[in-house]
């Protein structure tokens, strides 16, 4: 109302010279953009000048409509186009970072969302149904496994495990290893992730590839002679691993599928609408591969005896199903896909 | 209440976005060729920042491999997200460039936006079709997928133009006192009026005679004016003339009458290139 007021105000006075008025503004406006400055600088603390700024912005873009409305010069009209959009993006901040709200965020809104998520259960079918296929095939024929995954992979994986864990496999490089595993398998995970975009192929064929891959070499070794290693290896990381993949692959479907069915929304705006919530699944699927890089680098090559690695395997089924169904449940409310 | 600028607005890459204080203001988007940049620039910097690290970290044997690795992790997939959400949607490369990435509202981007933008990255990068190229070349706003899940865009910074008023200094009562005082001239005159007095003292003054003389040619010959007028002032008090309200506008007529009429305002204009201010080789 104010401004509104304002503004006509300055439309009825008698018409100052053009040259005149923006010499009388021009220090409002390097005011303002020092404001600027000010807030991007993060000093947020100081009310009075928090009011300050919002004045002297309201002021300025009465000066932009004037300027608009009297045609005054490009340059001058271009300036305050530019300082008022400035301005304007400080001044109305989106939400800031609130550690509270990210904790129910991943406690209270992801669980429920992967629980009730048609996409999970489509990744956790595509990718735990091609895993099992392949394994089977991998068992029962020899040359499956290097038909998929090729000669020299294969023969690397053997070498691997040729040795018992006892003997302290990486003893030296653990560290490295949880390292590797991280920037390996949680770049996947985020490339399954983005690649959902294109919908949902892409995260649908890389779910596929890795479960086919996978189970074959699973299947492989687990006819072969050093079966016992391997699954001692494999054991304690597995559910963390395996269930990170199937959840960046539903996060990807679900980018994927937000195009699809736009629920009457056009089809970018369904896509944004629905992209922060995909995001938070594909973030949770990080840290959960964070955990099994650490496990992996960490237990799975250590000399502990494998109950004590089934055990880990058992307590991260038991917190992925807590978290999961649990936390899903107890989430009362609509879900919100 | 104020007159629309409808129907002006530049063939520019600009999106316009209207405020809660009833004002529109325009964002000029920036192209694919400047965020180019401002990613090489980045990819630069991450790898200058990994190669130190890693001859840093090489101290600490194979324990600083594992950590290098994690860094690395993060650098890749983090950098831009976090230093677009903590530092305003810049990052060192759009800095140096002068772009910031804001959201298409005309707000800045939160911590979501800026991580999902940059995650989406990796897709956008998909070979060999790079979809964000193309997904670039659709719309208004060169987004690419990242953009467009995120809601942003990216938008010059940091090339602020000059306030500087137009100068229309030293126009005589006199030349004033030329104008028709019915004369109303319409906006695209006074658009064109407006960008050259904005730029005029930037002009050699011979220079200046020379370009008004376009345009002011048109008018000594409808009002008849002496044809040595400086062009230069003629066209100052047009520009005052039509930027001033009707009230004011006859005061000044009433007061005008009162004064004396003198040639003052003629001068000599330039009749070669050398007195236009070109310099010859």
């Amino acid at each position: 109302m104010r401004m509104s007021l304002s503004i006509r105000e300055l439309w009825r006075m008698p018409a100052m010279k053009v040259a005149e008025h923006i010499a009388d503004r021009t220090p409002e406006w390097k005011k303002l953009e020092a404001d600027v400055r000010w807030c991007r600088g993060g000093g947020k603390r100081d009310p009075e000048r928090i009011a300050e700024f919002a004045r002297r912005y309201r002021s300025v873009c009465g000066d932009l409509s004037l300027a608009v409305a009297m045609r005054w010069p490009a340059t001058t009209t271009r300036f305050l186009h530019e300082l008022v959009a400035d301005a304007h993006t400080q001044l109305y901040r989106a939400e800031s970072f609130k550690i509270r709200r990210w904790g129910r965020t991943v406690l209270v809104d992801v669980p429920r969302r992967i629980l009730r998520d048609p996409c999970t259960w489509i990744a956790f079918v595509v990718f735990w149904g091609l895993f099992g296929g392949a394994m089977l095939a991998g068992l029962l024929r020899d040359d499956f496994a290097e038909a998929v995954v090729g000669r020299d992979t294969l023969e690397k994986v053997e070498d691997m495990y040729a040795k018992p864990m006892e003997t302290g496999l990486f003893e030296d490089s653990r560290t490295a290893m949880t390292g590797f595993y991280l920037f390996n398998n949680a770049g996947i995970g985020l490339r399954c992730f983005a690649s959902g975009i294109f919908l949902g192929v892409g995260s649908l064929l890389t779910m596929a590839f890795n479960a086919i891959f996978l189970g074959a070499i699973f299947g492989h070794m687990i006819a072969s002679p050093s079966s016992s290693n391997f699954l001692t290896f494999v054991t304690a990381h597995g559910p963390f691993e395996l269930t990170a993949i199937v959840l960046s692959g539903a996060a990807g479907l679900r980018l994927g599928w937000a195009i699809i069915d736009t629920k009457g929304w056009s089809r970018i705006e369904s896509l944004r609408r629905t992209a922060p919530r995909a995001l938070e699944i594909a973030g949770v699927a990080t840290i959960l591969f964070l955990f099994a890089a650490y496990i992996e680098g960490q237990i799975s090559p250590s000399e502990l005896p494998y109950t004590f690695k089934a055990l880990t395997a058992a307590i991260s089924t038991a917190l992925l199903l807590g978290y999961v169904v649990v936390l899903g449940i107890r989430a009362r409310g609509e879900p919100s896909l | 209440m104020i007159p629309s600028a409808a129907g002006t607005s530049p063939l520019d890459c600009t999106v316009l976005v209207s405020t809660p204080e009833n004002v529109s203001f325009d964002f000029r988007i920036a192209g694919p060729f400047s965020r180019a940049l401002a990613l090489f620039v980045d990819i630069a910097v991450i790898g200058f920042c990994v190669i130190v690290i890693a001859f840093i970290l090489a101290l600490l044997g194979a324990a600083g491999v594992g950590l290098l690795l994690f860094l690395m992790f993060v650098a890749f997939w983090g950098y831009g997200g976090l230093m677009e959400a903590f530092w305003n949607g810049q990052t060192l490369g759009k800095k140096a460039v002068g772009i910031r990435v804001v959201s298409d509202t005309g707000l800045a981007i939160n911590a979501g936006q800026a991580m999902l933008r940059n995650i989406l990255r990796s897709a956008d990068l998909f070979p060999p079709f790079f979809p964000g190229a193309v997904a670039m070349l659709f719309g208004s706003r060169f987004q690419r997928l990242g953009d467009l899940a995120a809601g942003t865009m990216v938008v010059l910074d940091g090339q602020r133009s000059s306030p500087r008023p137009p100068v229309a200094d030293g126009v005589t009562e006199r030349m004033r006192e030329r104008i028709p005082a019915h004369f109303r001239p319409d906006t695209a005159l006074i658009d064109c009026l407006a960008a050259y007095v904005g730029r005029r003292l930037d002009l050699s003054a011979a220079r200046r005679l020379e370009l008004s003389q376009i345009l002011a040619r048109h008018f000594i010959r409808s009002w008849s004016l002496p044809p040595k007028i400086n062009t230069d002032q003629l066209l100052c008090a047009i520009y005052e003339h039509a930027t001033m309200d009707e009230e004011h506008r006859s005061a000044r007529r009433d007061r005008d009458l009162e004064e004396d009429r003198s040639d003052a305002d003629v001068v000599e204009h330039p009749r070669t290139l050398e007195d236009a201010g070109y310099e010859s080789r």
